[in-house]
């Protein structure tokens, strides 16, 4: 176990270095060059070559990365360009909010979607099993941007109800800074909540085919015991994984979600650098998020064995 | 030939037996899945749409006009947005974008991730490995920061649009596919098919080819859906379709939403139809999967 997640991180070095030399060798082919964009129309051929200077904008592309990667290992991952702040400082200042954002809307997905899945496959062919399963391939279907509109304006609309605007700590006043994050969480939460019912459903079904689920109800034991005890012990573990590749997922819903709702986090952060061609932010931000995923992909991989025990990894 | 009574049974019930047409089996899986009809319906309307826009459309969608933001009436069924444009004809105008840029993305996406998928699950190895890291990398990507990161190097147009999510859903056909061949390569009939000297290009395409058929289409309805709905929220961040081309993701975003609490239906609209369309794609690949491959059933 130990030796195959040292592996799997050994790995992970040449993904990164193929991923950010990829990002950094085409970033540099896109039109329109950062001093334009930081200095404006107006500068002139000097103040540009001084910029240049100033982020060695004007050294040969291996050098650049090379210098990159000695910052990034001093804890840099770059400056921005155009708003010159440092991107370690505003990653931050804002994981907090994406942090709490993803948590909720991963609690949701969880109390939504399992419990909606066992129901459905309990009852299954009954009329509540196909309105569920019609509710979650309709939550898989809807746009989250549309959805989250919706979820914003309408209840201004209707009742006047509008979400506190400033951000409030979770640790100053819990109940205003829910207020402030739940819809958005919910919104990313229903498409993961369709796809975690329909898996735990599928799972539930399976495992209610075994034999030892006929052994337990034959020995007497009370359906409900039958279920939580034999066959949701089993049935989740695949939720469980799926579970994490989503957490995943949820990071590029946040992208959408926090622009919709305009909550301060990574994604919005990602978002306006791409518009801003602030390539250094972009080729930071690319990296951070290549090492959360792999490793997201990797603690994965890993709980297979700890929730399986017949899983043997070599 | 006897029943269980021990009657037997006349020869000509044998001989008078004619298989059912095609058309009556169309009909029979139709009616045991009555939400992959209303998937196929809903297709069908949208595929009609875009290709007789010019027809249906009552408007040009482009055309902007002193009458905006009136609500829906007999001349603008759907209404006119801040622009003074009509509604349903972006409507319908955006269903070219969306099924244009679905189409080409899927069929990107599916040859591409099929060809991966085929020979790195066949020659294995060496090969596989190195193939297999590489999907790995890009499958740790969400689709969408997939894209979104194709776009900030690429820049936007509707072409490089269908190339940018064509290829964020390769990695996923990919491995889906690699299995499938995987499991196929142990068959008999490959292993008959190479005793008669066939050679790995014609073993892969003319043997395992048609027998992961099935998965594939299955794989590639559902995509269909989620590329529309890719484009739908890159064009949404304005990072998608550029305008004037109708959109339906860039018609909801921007002065949809500032304007949402006087003009609801300038969002309601495209909205209700991107979502429809998602859900016919969605609703009708699990009826085909259902249909196509049983081994998946329940899935």
């Amino acid at each position: 176990m130990r030796t195959y997640a040292l592996r799997r991180l050994l790995l992970m070095v040449p993904v990164i270095i193929f991923v950010t030399i990829m990002v950094a060798s085409l970033m540099r082919m896109v039109p329109g060059d950062p001093a334009t964009l930081a200095l404006g129309q107006q500068a002139t051929e000097e103040d540009r070559q001084r910029f240049n200077e100033e982020y060695h904008l004007d050294e040969s592309l291996p050098v650049q990365y090379l210098r990159w990667w000695s910052d990034v290992f001093r804890g840099n991952l770059g400056s921005s360009v155009v708003q010159r702040t440092d991107v370690t400082d505003e990653l931050g200042e804002r994981l907090p909010s994406t942090l709490e954002l993803l948590i909720l809307s991963m609690i949701l997905t969880v109390i939504i979607g399992i419990p909606l899945g066992v129901i459905s496959a309990v009852k299954q062919n009954s009329i509540l099993d196909y309105v569920i399963r019609f509710t979650s391939i309709a939550g898989i279907s809807v746009p989250s941007f549309w959805l989250g509109t919706l979820l914003l304006i309408l209840p201004s609309i209707w009742w006047g109800y509008l979400p506190p605007l400033t951000k409030v700590s979770f640790f100053d006043d819990p109940l205003s800074n829910l207020q402030q994050y739940i819809t958005p969480a919910f919104t990313l939460a229903v498409g993961g909540s369709a796809g975690i019912m329909r898996l735990t459903r599928s799972s539930v079904l399976e495992i209610m085919r075994n034999d030892y689920i006929r052994t337990a109800r034959s020995k007497g034991l009370k359906e409900r015991l039958v279920i939580v005890r034999h066959v949701l012990q089993n049935a989740l573990i695949p939720v469980v994984t799926v579970l994490g590749l989503q957490f995943a997922g949820l990071v590029g819903g946040a992208v959408i979600i926090e622009t919709i709702f305009n909550l301060q986090g990574v994604g919005l952060f990602f978002i306006n650098s791409i518009f801003a061609r602030d390539y250094p932010v972009i080729q930071g931000l690319v990296l951070f998020l290549t090492v959360v995923f792999l490793l997201i992909n990797l603690l994965v991989d890993l709980s297979y064995g700890f929730l399986d025990p017949r899983i043997r990894y070599s | 030939m006897t029943t269980a009574a021990g009657q037997s049974l006349p020869l000509d019930t044998f001989d008078t037996y004619t298989p059912p047409s095609r058309l009556r089996k169309l009909g029979r899986t139709a009616r045991k899945q009555p939400l992959g009809v209303f998937g196929a319906v809903v297709v069908i309307i949208l595929v009609l749409m875009s290709v007789f826009a010019s027809v249906v459309a009552p408007h040009d969608p482009s055309s902007i006009d002193f009458d905006s933001l009136t609500s829906p009436n007999a001349a603008h069924p759907f209404g006119t947005d801040d622009k003074g444009r009509d509604i349903l004809s972006r409507v319908i105008y955006g269903s070219q974008t969306s099924l244009k840029v679905g189409l080409i993305a899927t069929f990107i996406g599916t040859v591409g991730g099929a060809l991966i998928g085929l020979t790195s699950g066949y020659f294995g190895g060496l090969f596989d490995s190195i193939l297999q890291r590489l999907m790995d990398s890009l499958m740790a990507f969400p689709t969408i920061i997939l894209a979104l990161i194709m776009v900030a190097v690429f820049g936007n147009s509707i072409s490089k649009l269908m190339l940018v999510v064509g290829i964020a859903i390769i990695p996923g056909v990919g491995r889906v596919m690699r299995g499938v061949v995987l499991a196929e390569k142990q068959s008999l009939y490959i292993e008959s098919a190479r005793a008669t000297g066939a050679d790995s290009a014609r073993i892969m395409f003319r043997h395992i080819l048609p027998n992961v058929l099935a998965p594939i289409i299955v794989i590639a309805t559902s995509l269909l859906g989620a590329s529309i709905l890719v484009e739908a929220s890159l064009s949404f961040l304005g990072l998608g379709t550029p305008p004037p081309t109708p959109s339906w993701g860039a018609d909801l975003s921007g002065n949809a939403r500032k304007y949402f609490p006087y003009a609801p239906w300038m969002a309601i609209f495209p909205g209700v139809a991107l979502s429809l369309v998602v859900l016919g794609f969605n609703l009708l690949g699990d009826a085909l999967r259902d249909v196509l491959d049983p081994r998946l059933r329940n899935r």
